[in-house]
Order: C-alpha cells, then sequence, then structure tokens
C-alpha cells in the first residue's frame, strides 16, 4: 500500500520540491547581501545616536523578500487544501475507492499508508521551508526586535500548523467525498482555527505577567516610553487597559474608548474647555490655526507649546495603564504548546479519518 | 451447494429513498448468476452491498459465510468490478499490475501477464489512453489475477460497443471455464445473460421477483395463447404471472410445475425474455433494451 | 477442428444446438472418428456462452456413445454415425435438387415446399426403420 500511495502522490511531492528549490534559490541568492548590508550599515550604528533611518531604512529595503516568507503563512492552508483534501474525496470522485478497497487490504492499511506518505511529506516540506526562512530572517528578526510578532513563521510551529492543516483536509474529504468543496471547506475551516486560536489561546498558554504604567498621553505622537524598550517592546501584549484615579477602567488596547480611541470634544469657538468623555476637562489650548476638525485623529499638527498644556492637563487625571504582557523568555515554550496543540489536533482528525472509513 | 450469496431481510435506505426492500435470497456457488432488473431497481445496491462498499440498514448479508469486508482472507475471496469499471486513469497498465500484486497476496502474475498479452495491451499506456473496452478488461484481469472465488461484476458491458462487449464475455467466460470461479453480474441486456447465465435474478421496484435456476425457470413458464373468454379457468398449480387481452384473444405468461393439457389453449415455451419482462412488469413498467447480437 | 456457431433466435436451447451441429458434422463427413472436439475453454472463449451448456451437451454426446471423454487429454469423436457415407449422399443431393427446381417451376413458394416435405417426412418415418 505504501508503493500505491507514494506512487499516486508523487506528482504532488514534485510541486512541493520545486516550490522549495526555488525558495532556496532565492533564499540563497539573497542572503549574503542581506548579511553585508547589515553588517555595514546597521550594526555599526548600534549605540551611537538615532539608529531609526537606518533600521527603517534597513527594513524597507528587504520588505518584499519578507513577503516571501510570509508564503509560510499560507503554506499549511494550501497543503490542507491541495495534499489533504483531495487525498480520499479524489479516489470518491472519480470512482477509483470501489477499486482500492475490492482488494485484499484493509481500508485502515490503506488509509495509514496514505496519511504515512503525505503526511511526512507535509512536514517534511514546511519543516525545511521554515528552517529556511529563519536562518534568512536572523538579521531582520535583529533589527525588527520582536520576535512574537513573527511567531507563526520561524521556528518549529509552522510544521504543527502543516500536519493540522493537513489532517483536517483528509477528513474533510472523507466527510465530504468531493474534492473541491472539500478543499474549501478546508481553507475556511483552517483559517477560523488559526484566528481563534492566535486571538483567545495563545496568549493564555501561561498566565500573563503584570505590568502598571502612567497612561501616556498621544499628544506627542506614538506609543508611550513603556513601549519603546524591554520588557514590553519585546512582549506578547494580552491586554492594555486603562484605569482611572479610582481604578475603574476606562479604556482598552492603551486608550480611553473601548476601541482604544482617545476622544475629546472641542468648542465651537477658542478657548473653553476640552471634554474627555468619562474621564474631565482640560481649558482649551488649542489656537484658531492648529484646532482639528471635531472627530479627527491628532497626527502632528498642535504646536509644542500646546502639546505641553494638554499633557500636563491629561497627567493631573492620575490615569494608569494596566498592561498583561508575555514576556520574551517565554517564546521557545509557547513554541512548543502551540506545535503540541496543533499536533494532538492533527492527531484527532486522524483518528476521525480511520473511525468514518471504517464504518462506511 | 452452498450458498456464496444469502441474504435475509436485506432493506438499504438512502435517506428517504428505498434502494432494496427486504430481499432475501439464497444464491448457490458454481453458476454464473444474471441480475437483471430496470434502472433504480437496487441491481448495484446489492453488489455493492455484496462486497462491503455498502452497509445494510436492515437485515443481513452474507458472502461465503461471512460479512463482506469482513477481513482481508474475505476480501481475496471476492473480485470486483464496479459500474463504468473504474482504474487509475494516471497509472499505466503495468502499474496496474503491480498494484494488484501489491495489495492481493494470492495475485497469479503470470495469468495477469498471459491475459494482458492475449489482449494487446501496451503495458506503458496509460489507462486514462485506453479506449473503454480496454479499461473494462484491464479492470476485469486485475479482478480475475487476484484468484477470487466470486466475481461481482456491476453492469461491465453497458457502456461498451458490441465487439467489446462480446470479448469481454468470452474472456469471463473463458475464465469460468478454466477456474471455476462463481460470478454474478448485472446487466441490461437480456441476450447477454441468456448467452452466459445459467441461474438468474429478477428486481424490479426494489425487491426481488423472481430467482432461479435459468433451465428450471425456462420448463415451467409458458405462454399461452387462447380466446378472449376461456371457458375453464386455469388449475390452481397454474400461476398468471401476466396477461394481455384484445378484443378476441387473451395471451398469458403462466408458471406451471405441471404440463398444460387444456385443449383451448395454445402452449408455447416461454423465452428468457418474455419471463423477466413479465416479471419486471410486476413492478415498475421499463423498456428493456433487446441485444442485436 | 470444427467450430460451432450459435442461433440465439432459433428457440433451440444452446446445448441442444451444440450437439445437433456435431452430428450434422459427422453426418456430412466433416468429423471423423478419432477427431478432436475443441474444450470446454475453446468454444466458450469463442462463443460467450456458459460453460455449462458445452459441458452438457458433451456429456449428452458421451451419453449417446458419439464421443468418448479422456480425462486430462480431450473429447474426441467416438464413432462415426449410420449412412453417413458419402458415396451415398452426392445422388441424394442430386434428386432432392432436381425435385426443387421442378417445385418451383409449379410455383410453390418457401412455405408451401417446407411444409410438403415436412408432410412427407412425417408420413414416412412411420413406415421406414429409423
Amino acid at each position: 500500500m505504501i508503493w500505491l500511495a507514494w506512487r499516486q502522490f508523487r506528482v504532488q511531492a514534485a510541486v512541493g520540491l520545486f516550490v522549495l528549490i526555488v525558495f532556496a534559490a532565492l533564499f540563497g541568492v539573497t542572503h549574503s547581501h542581506v548579511l553585508h548590508l547589515y553588517n555595514t550599515a546597521v550594526k555599526p550604528c548600534g549605540k551611537v545616536g538615532d539608529c531609526h533611518s537606518v533600521t527603517n531604512a534597513f527594513l524597507n529595503h528587504y520588505d518584499f523578500y519578507e513577503h516571501l516568507v510570509q508564503f509560510s503563512i499560507a503554506a499549511p492552508a494550501l497543503i490542507g487544501a491541495f495534499w489533504g483534501a483531495p487525498l480520499v474525496a479524489r479516489e470518491f470522485e472519480s470512482g477509483t475507492i470501489r477499486l482500492t478497497w475490492t482488494q485484499s487490504e484493509m481500508r485502515v492499511k490503506w488509509l495509514a499508508a496514505k496519511l504515512a506518505v503525505a503526511g511526512a511529506a507535509s512536514a517534511i516540506f514546511v519543516g525545511l521551508f521554515s528552517l529556511m526562512a529563519t536562518w534568512w530572517s536572523s538579521s531582520w528578526d535583529q533589527v525588527n526586535g520582536d520576535p512574537y510578532s513573527t511567531f507563526d513563521v520561524r521556528n518549529i510551529v509552522p510544521v504543527g500548523y502543516a500536519l493540522f492543516a493537513f489532517a483536517l483536509g483528509v477528513a474533510l474529504g472523507v466527510l465530504i467525498k468531493r474534492t473541491l468543496p472539500a478543499m474549501a471547506a478546508t481553507f475556511v475551516t483552517y483559517g477560523v482555527v488559526r484566528v481563534f486560536y492566535n486571538l483567545h489561546i495563545r496568549p493564555h498558554l501561561m498566565s500573563p505577567l503584570t505590568s502598571t504604567t502612567k497612561f501616556y498621553a498621544p499628544f506627542a505622537g506614538g506609543a508611550g516610553p513603556a513601549f519603546n524598550g524591554p520588557p514590553l517592546r519585546e512582549a506578547l501584549i494580552v491586554s492594555n487597559t486603562t484605569l482611572n484615579k479610582a481604578g475603574k477602567v476606562i479604556g482598552q488596547n492603551g486608550g480611553i474608548g473601548a476601541n482604544g480611541e482617545f476622544n475629546f470634544s472641542l468648542p465651537n469657538k477658542v478657548g473653553g474647555h476640552a471634554y474627555f468623555d468619562g474621564v474631565g476637562r482640560c481649558p482649551n489650548a488649542f489656537p484658531a490655526t492648529a484646532r482639528p476638525p471635531v472627530g479627527t485623529e491628532i497626527h502632528s499638527g498642535p504646536g509644542p507649546a500646546t502639546v505641553k498644556a494638554m499633557n500636563t492637563c491629561i497627567n493631573s487625571f492620575h490615569l494608569t495603564s494596566v498592561l498583561k504582557y508575555q514576556p520574551l523568555d517565554r517564546y521557545w515554550t509557547f513554541q512548543w504548546y502551540e506545535l503540541g496543540s496543533y499536533l494532538i489536533l492533527a492527531a484527532l482528525l486522524s483518528v476521525f479519518s480511520f473511525w468514518w472509513v471504517r464504518r462506511r | 451447494m452452498s450458498a456464496v450469496i444469502k441474504t435475509e431481510g436485506l432493506t438499504k435506505r438512502y435517506h428517504r429513498n428505498v434502494a432494496l426492500s427486504d430481499c432475501t435470497l439464497e444464491i448457490p456457488e458454481g453458476h454464473v448468476v444474471g441480475l437483471v432488473g430496470p434502472n433504480g431497481s437496487g441491481k448495484s445496491t446489492l453488489l455493492n452491498l455484496a462486497v462491503g462498499l455498502l452497509r445494510p440498514s436492515e437485515g443481513s448479508i452474507e458472502v461465503f459465510g461471512e460479512r463482506p469486508a469482513a477481513g482481508p482472507d474475505q476480501l481475496r475471496r471476492v473480485g470486483f468490478v464496479a459500474q463504468d469499471t473504474p482504474t487509475y486513469s494516471g497509472l499505466s497498465v503495468h502499474d496496474h499490475l503491480r498494484f494488484g500484486e501489491h495489495t492481493n497476496p494470492r495475485w497469479d502474475a503470470s495469468l495477469a501477464q498471459r491475459r494482458v498479452e492475449q489482449l494487446g495491451l501496451d503495458l506503458r499506456r496509460r489507462a486514462g489512453r485506453l479506449s473503454g473496452g480496454q479499461r473494462a478488461q484491464l479492470a476485469l484481469t486485475v479482478a480475475i489475477a487476484k484468484r477470487p472465488d466470486l466475481l461481482v461484476l456491476d453492469e461491465p458491458v453497458a457502456s461498451l460497443d458490441p465487439l467489446a462487449r462480446r470479448e469481454f464475455l468470452q474472456i469471463l467466460m473463458e475464465t469460468v471455464a478454466e477456474h471455476s470461479v462463481s460470478v454474478i453480474l448485472s446487466s441490461h441486456l437480456v441476450a447477454d445473460v441468456e448467452r452466459v447465465c445459467d441461474y438468474l435474478v429478477i428486481l424490479a421496484s426494489s425487491k426481488v421477483q423472481l430467482s432461479g435456476e435459468v433451465e428450471d425457470l425456462l420448463s415451467t413458464h409458458h405462454r399461452l395463447i387462447g380466446p378472449r373468454d376461456p371457458v375453464s379457468d386455469l388449475s390452481n398449480t397454474q400461476v398468471v404471472i401476466e396477461s394481455r387481452h384484445t378484443d378476441r384473444q387473451s395471451t398469458l405468461l403462466v408458471r406451471s410445475d405441471g404440463p398444460i393439457v387444456d385443449p383451448q389453449w395454445i402452449v408455447e415455451a416461454a423465452t428468457l425474455e418474455d419471463i423477466v419482462l413479465a416479471y419486471m412488469g410486476q413492478g415498475k413498467r421499463s423498456p428493456l433494451d433487446s441485444d442485436v447480437a | 477442428m470444427i467450430e460451432f456457431y450459435m442461433d440465439t433466435h432459433s428457440g433451440v436451447p444452446p446445448y441442444l444446438q451444440i450437439i445437433q451441429q456435431v452430428r450434422r458434422a459427422l453426418k456430412l463427413g466433416l468429423l471423423f472418428e478419432g477427431d478432436q472436439l475443441p474444450t470446454v475453454k475453446e468454444v466458450v472463449g469463442q462463443l460467450a456462452i456458459n460453460p455449462n451448456t458445452v459441458s452438457k451437451a458433451y456429456r449428452e454426446l458421451e451419453h449417446e456413445g458419439i464421443v468418448i471423454a479422456r480425462t486430462g487429454v480431450g473429447t474426441f469423436v467416438a464413432k462415426s454415425l449410420d449412412n453417413s457415407s458419402l458415396a451415398t449422399l452426392a445422388p441424394l443431393r442430386h434428386d432432392l435438387q432436381r425435385w426443387m427446381v421442378s417445385a418451383r417451376e409449379a410455383g410453390l413458394d418457401d412455405e408451401s415446399i417446407e411444409a410438403l416435405i415436412r408432410e412427407c417426412f412425417r408420413s414416412s418415418s412411420g413406415t421406414v426403420s429409423a
């Protein structure tokens, strides 16, 4: 049965190998250049002066290639749809299931062989790709300095995603028995599970740590000093709530509104007060020339005197930010936990496929 | 003679539709069994149940005394060619033989080789490139080289031209002569059934209407032609299966164990086609193809 | 070797057709004592009919003493039928052909000729010893 499983999988394996080789070539060709750029421009910058322009230039330069690496976001879904879903569904559609299930081997053996061949290929393909991508991105990651932001496309979790997507595709194919609907269902289900896991499970794999800081007003543009350095810059933020002086929650995601907004209303004339919903009021320091229309966000505009006056008033409200986060040193633990979760899902889905096939 | 296929109250339902209803049969081994009936009468369903591709909704079916596909030993004894004779279109003829070899411990490689040579099939040609007749022969070769004790064929010649059909049946009969395999095949064509089958099962409206040895059926069924209003009725050992009337004449198909001596009737032997049509008419009326041999 | 054929529309059962064809071949001198009949496998491989049909025909012929089956070897013609000498057949055929010409000249159609022959045949079978 292994012979048959391999024989049927040959073409797909060849396509996978071709894709791997293309990416290997792309990565290989560009890697030394990336490294060179990093060593000559970025590394020396280090502690000296303002490195932002250098690092941003570096990050932007290789943005295109970084998108290629994002292929590993899509790869597991593609594997699930193109290698997993048709595995059994196509045999039902073409009728060859009636040929294969009436030879002398039991169906369980047949399915085991197919799962072993294509499953191993999936793990190897994505494993190799992830290896290449992680290796290639090492200098980029150094500069970016935020490992959790690329959690999905580095190191070992992609293998878990691939095996999960594969097992999902097979199970849906066994259930639906038609290739195209099974492929579509695989894409959708895979997407839903991954998004759900990212939003609701990964942040809580271990109890998050808490950091309480002074609320930083956004009039200066950008995030507050709390985010500029460790441990929070490299952390996985689980929640960012804003509390008022009495300790009541008045905002989420670093703002004063439920969606992280920072709304205030100004009177129609110069002078008067600026009202912050649920917080209080400040004297309106906006001169006529720098008044933003009602409801717009502040990017740049108010002059330094206005900013200073508004900030001083905001600080007088004594708001605090409570951040729940997962620190960087938990990164690898999380990789293993997440890999484990998806492997367990893959195993459960495979058991289901065996059971369903026997039952029919 | 032991039964090769035994069913009891066998019923198969798909959602609301009843494909096969309360089917009780005992088919002896060592025969070539013809399964006839109109479309949708349950022929395919019965055969798929026999090879374990379907599970009964109610009742039971046993092949060689075991549940179909119960284990490798049972699977080994039954060869199947499904409707439209599925083959792996991407695999060559040679690969199909390797497939058979890898998945069947009783595989007879020399038999497979001989058959392929006899058929003139190119070993390297992919199955998707073969004609319909050649694909059917390939599927049959795989089923035969497995050396089963029972061959189950679901309308194997339905979409073949007359020459391909004849060649298929020739090889099938040769196999039966050489290896004494039991065969059950479903067909639309009474002419084919007449040629090759010595046991008949008639399905109509998802029920078994008749089953028995062809010889017995032919000797116990008669065509009677007589006046519109017969003077005397037939005795109660004689069952009228079908009757047709004009203003002057009645034509009956009658089943009777003994001879019919009533002088007002002209008694003729019923042909197998008459019998099949009459019993099929007991369920749904549907035209049966008469093959021009 | 003799080659069989099937007439599916004749109403005659297949096994009987085989028996008839063997007997006819013997009468016409196409088969002689010691000739081998085709194997069951060969016959069904050519005609696509049930092997039991052929077996039954061969068994019947063996029962009548016309053929003999030698296990492992085949089925052979055991003896010739009576009155099958070629010499006596030719003049009879000649007479019959002449009669046919006369009958047609007299205006008889196919059915009438057949009916006439059958009637004479029937009435004669009672008087001449078989």
